[in-house]
């Protein structure tokens, strides 16, 4: 059966059976293999049976379909054809039989004190000279084109291999053998770390495979090929004419067995065997001729390394990938403890003033230590909603929302910490913003981290400002939130790690978690966060929506009555008719509090 | 008694600088803040303190830079909060979250005050 891998794209590394036909692709849900790729059609191309070949083709996709670099209408697939659908690139592969379904089998290794069966090494070649078919050298024109595909998916595979699990590596690559070389069953086998000994990982075989159900591996074999490092080639047929003399040949036929070690940067890791069987009735007719040879010897010979190298890599990183996680969790729980720390210490300042002042009767005392307490209490109230948005994959709670009103009830909560400071805080919406469908909450908490921010980046800088803006854009189909200050701004450095969590450049006086909540917020949105900045100079963020509106139009310039459809998506009275069409919603709203409020509560 | 008692904070934290300056004013001690090292620098040698209280998240105390700048010595007495880096042995040492009631209480002991002692029978 036909398969495809994603070389390239957003599923890179995917691979697929063309199991039945015509075989749609596209970025359809329903289609046969969904491409997640915005530059892919929705039913972008399709693979058909045509006799005794398989075609591709495209179906009126707007980018196009390219077979080998070429744009083709209708194309005949050959195997190790690579195809490319908007940014997705494809490797065709198609197995010389078409019978080739594979199930799991048994793997046996005998002992050395066992009857094989007459199997003896006719070839053997070393780990080094087996390798460098991936060197340029003279190849047969066979070998040739093996490796060009094989230099393809090894690449993808490695590429791939650190998201693998390496049952799920050896699976993959014992796949890739089956489509380069015409054989009947197949395994590979690790060495146990604890055992020393080869344990079978993955096997596939042909479902007509005349070899049977189970693989036995001579160990005197796997011994030889362990230890000399070198990969053999071994059949059950004798040299001379008095093959058929062979008792095991007359039972099973000729059975032709390919087996290299997996030979890694240090060590040998494992060891993948392969076999064809020849009925002995086809062997008795064709006497002499062989299915594998040295150029399949030398091809596995550079597979099996490739697969060792891919296999050590996807152990070091699992360990590496294990250790980081150990050290982000230990991380994580140091940081958020200290700030926890932080503000229990600020609830027990503000209580011991309350005592104090109970003990005075001094009224001024208690409501010092009061504000002390209701000001922590925000503290870990907005501590707990960062990390709630931050550990949880979750998506907008999307409603109908006044942008400006969200905006300004932020700017309003934030008054106080600005007079504080003594920071001049502004606010100029842009009035002409239509109703759009966001997240309220999550868009007021996006812009109170970054409100926040400002007032804290400007606390000791002359005539301090933060200035608080919205603007409409609606060429563009997007709407900016900006907030800018004349603080101390940041350098080239801290604007890398800006989103990093947990990094923050403000002390005792920052989780790191404001700046990452926003960008994910923004992100969920669909949005984006640019920030200008330069040190001393302040810093100017500015956070774009895509303005969805209410109607479900998802881009405005896509409405065909506008008559300037292309320059002003949107007319005066246009705009004024989605919001008289949406005025009962509107009503719920409270002017005072705004829909994304997080603190509802009267002042 | 020829002047009051001058304490001096150096503690990033305005809630905390706050609850230690009401604390002691209201024993008639004299409060000097600094949110920062640079600035603490600048008091200690403006301001003459008794005594000295050292947060120990303060920008530049930690990674040592300002440490010798108030190290006095031992003839200025100095209470840390939390951890710092070359403490001196004769630091009175408070780990957090430390309670107002024990800080405000080891302050009145360094500086012979202690207010529970003094404190006229009502």
């Amino acid at each position: 059966m036909p398969s495809l891998f994603v070389i390239r794209g957003n599923d890179q590394g995917a691979r697929v059976e063309v199991d039945a036909t015509p075989f749609s692709l596209g970025r359809d849900t329903d289609a046969s293999f969904q491409l997640h790729d915005t530059e892919v059609s929705r039913r972008h191309a399709e693979i058909r049976r045509a006799g005794g070949s398989y075609l591709l083709v495209d179906t009126d996709s707007s980018n196009g379909t390219f077979a080998n670099g070429h744009r083709v209408v209708q194309h005949t697939l050959n195997s190790g054809d690579q195809l490319q659908l908007g940014g997705t690139v494809l490797l065709y592969t198609q197995p010389a039989e078409s019978s080739a379904t594979r199930r799991l089998l048994n793997v046996n290794i005998i002992g050395q004190a066992e009857p094989v069966d007459g199997s003896r090494i006719v070839s053997s070649i070393s780990h080094e000279e087996g390798s460098r078919i991936f060197a340029a050298g003279q190849l047969t024109p066979w070998l040739a084109r093996a490796r060009n595909n094989l230099q393809v998916v090894y690449d993808t595979a490695l590429a791939v291999s650190h998201t693998l699990d390496i049952d799920e590596l050896l699976r993959r690559i014992l796949q890739l053998v089956f489509d380069s070389v015409d054989v009947d069953r197949g395994c590979v086998m690790l060495i146990d770390a604890d055992t020393g000994r080869l344990e079978p990982k993955a096997y596939l075989d042909r479902a007509d495979s005349p070899g049977g159900e189970t693989i036995r591996i001579s160990q005197t074999i796997l011994d030889y090929v362990l230890e000399t490092r070198e990969g053999v080639l071994t059949s059950n047929a004798v040299e001379d004419d008095r093959w058929d003399s062979a008792a095991s040949i007359l039972q099973l036929g000729v059975r032709e067995a390919i087996c290299v070690p997996m030979q890694g940067r240090y060590d040998v890791v494992g060891a993948i065997y392969i076999d064809t069987t020849t009925p002995a009735a086809d062997a008795i007719r064709r006497p002499g001729v062989t299915r594998l040879g040295d150029d399949h010897l030398k091809l596995l010979i550079a597979i099996a390394h490739q697969a060792a190298l891919a296999v050590e890599d996807t152990r070091y990183y699992s360990a590496m990938v294990q250790a980081e996680r150990l050290a982000a969790v230990g991380q994580t729980i140091a940081t958020l403890s200290h700030h926890i720390k932080n503000i229990l210490q600020g609830v027990r300042g503000g209580s011991y003033l309350i005592e104090l002042g109970l003990t005075d009767h001094d009224e001024e005392i208690i409501r010092k230590g009061w504000d002390i307490v209701e000001k922590n209490q925000t503290k870990i109230s907005n501590l707990v909603l960062d990390m709630l948005t931050f550990s949880k994959e979750r998506e907008p709670d999307l409603q109908e929302t006044r942008l400006n009103e969200t905006i300004a009830d932020v700017v309003e909560l934030m008054q106080t910490r600005a007079a504080d400071l003594e920071v001049r805080l502004t606010w100029s919406p842009d009035e002409s913003i239509p109703m759009l469908i966001l997240d309220p909450d999550g868009v007021h908490r996006a812009v109170l981290n970054l409100v926040t921010n400002a007032l804290d980046a400007c606390d000791s800088v002359d005539d301090p400002l933060v200035e608080v803006a919205t603007r409409w854009c609606p060429d563009d189909g997007v709407v900016h939130i900006i907030v800018a200050d004349n603080g101390v701004g940041m350098s080239s450095d801290e604007v890398e790690r800006m989103f990093t969590i947990f990094v923050s450049k403000k002390g005792g006086r920052g989780t790191g978690l404001g700046l990452p909540v926003t960008h994910k917020i923004v992100h969920e949105h669909g949005g984006r966060l640019d920030v200008e900045t330069e040190p001393g100079q302040g810093s100017r963020f500015v956070i774009e929506l895509p303005a969805t509106l209410p109607t479900g139009i998802t881009q405005p310039h896509t409405t065909a009555a506008s008559p300037q459809a292309d320059s002003r998506p949107f007319s005066l009275d246009e705009l004024a008719d989605l919001e008289s069409l949406h005025g009962d919603d509107a009503g719920e709203f409270d002017a005072d509090t705004g829909p994304g409020s997080d603190f509802p509560e009267d002042e | 008694m020829a002047r009051s008692r001058r304490v001096l904070i150096v503690d990033p934290s305005i809630d905390s600088r706050e609850v230690i300056r009401t604390a002691l004013e209201r024993q008639g001690v004299a409060v000097f803040e600094a949110d920062s090292a640079r600035r603490g620098d600048e008091l200690m040698r403006r301001c003459h303190p008794d005594l000295v209280v050292v947060d120990g998240e303060i920008d530049g105390y930690s990674a040592g830079d300002s440490c010798a700048a108030w190290d006095t010595a031992g003839d200025i007495p100095r209470v840390v909060l939390g951890r710092i880096k070359g403490a001196a042995t004769g630091d009175r040492q408070l780990s957090k979250p430390y309670q107002y009631s024990q800080l405000i209480r080891t302050i009145g002991e360094l500086l012979g005050t202690h207010s529970g002692a003094q404190r006229p029978a009502a």
